[in-house]
């Protein structure tokens, strides 16, 4: 196959495959390189992202190539667009970094330290399902030095 | 389990430092205790630069400055004093009854020049002269270091005046303080010094 094929196919790790316009796939940098390198086959494997992130992510492409959208339709989009699960937001973010998308990037990296802006080191922690790994004299120092951070 | 349906402690040093970045510097202050590898990114230099630029183009979470000046008589001593007020107030949410975070510059007691302490900022960083020193304060994390002491005598007798600069040099990644001393405006006779904070000369 050449790289002027319109349509690409897309396999997510969980085995289902999209179909999308060349045009439109390109968005992610990744996904271009390949395609501006000549090494892309019949099918574009992509073992990061599984088939329910990949179909947001190509739900916000499409969005955002459609001709004629306006600004405010474009916002009002995005909007709804990031308000989901943590879960499904970590899980974007994996995959725009995976596909190399900064749009997508940004914005859900924006949401989510919207989210967490606020919050204790402890709320963060149980969300990220982070281990603390500072003994309690060290945790105790950074506070210290830091001590208007946390009042 | 299926390997891909990866945890969020999954995220690699990308994905963490691309949300940092685009949180207030408070909020990085906090979160340093998180993690190790949290605190690590939030000190690396790479990643506050990433956070300063990030932080330039967003203005919902830049800050403007307000200062205040005042000259009062001093009932004890000939000279007149300076009294100066720092704070900060939030850009996004301006407004007549926007909140004023006072500020208080390190070491900042009324002193007798009365001078203008603040010089200039670049990148959230205040260059102040007081007290026959230069300083370089974050208000963002409260820290600051002493540049250059200077020497009082001199100051108060030798210069018609003193001019600084501060600013960012982009090309070898540095601040550089300029000061010129002038001994005499008339004969344009006077002394130009640049400092630099790498080298710290």
């Amino acid at each position: 196959m050449s790289s002027s094929t319109k349509f690409l196919t897309l396999k997510t790790c969980d085995d289902k495959k999209f179909v999308l316009d060349e045009a439109i796939a390109v968005r992610s940098q990744t996904i271009k390189n390949m395609v501006e390198d000549d090494c892309v086959s019949n099918v574009i494997p992509l073992p990061n992202v599984n088939s329910k992130t990949m179909t947001k992510v190509i739900e916000y492409w499409k969005k955002h190539s459609e001709e004629g959208v306006s600004k405010d339709v474009l916002m009002d989009f995005d909007k709804a667009f990031v308000k989901v699960h943590h879960s499904i937001l970590h899980a974007l973010i994996l995959a725009a970094n995976f596909l190399n998308d900064k749009e997508i990037l940004d914005m859900m990296c924006q949401e989510v330290a919207d989210r967490i802006k606020g919050k204790t080191p402890e709320e963060i922690r149980k969300e990220f399902d982070i281990k603390n790994d500072f003994t309690p004299e060290e945790e105790e120092e950074i506070r210290k030095e830091n001590a208007w951070a946390f009042e | 389990m299926n390997p891909y349906l990866r945890k969020n402690s999954n995220f690699g040093y990308d994905e963490i430092a691309c949300i940092l970045s685009k949180l207030p510097v408070e909020s990085l202050q906090r979160f340093k205790i998180l993690h190790k590898s949290w605190c690590s990114i939030i000190n690396d230099p790479n990643f506050i630069k990433m956070q300063i630029e990030e932080s330039s183009s967003n203005v919902n979470i830049q800050k403007i400055l307000l200062i205040s000046s005042k000259i009062i008589p001093s009932p004890s001593l000939d000279e007149d004093m300076l009294d100066f007020n720092i704070g900060s107030i939030s850009a996004s949410s301006m407004s007549m009854n926007s909140q004023v975070v006072p500020l208080q510059p390190p070491n900042f007691h009324m002193s007798q020049d009365v001078s203008y302490p603040l010089v200039s900022s670049c990148n959230s960083l205040l260059c102040m002269v007081y007290s026959f020193k230069i300083f370089i304060w974050n208000p963002a994390i409260r820290k600051y270091k002493i540049v250059k002491k200077l020497n009082p005598l001199k100051c108060v007798k030798c210069y018609e005046s003193t001019l600084y600069g501060f600013a960012y040099d982009s090309v070898s990644d540095d601040y550089k303080i300029i000061a010129t001393f002038v001994f005499n405006a008339k004969d344009s006779c006077h002394i130009v010094g640049i400092y630099s904070m790498k080298n710290q000369s």
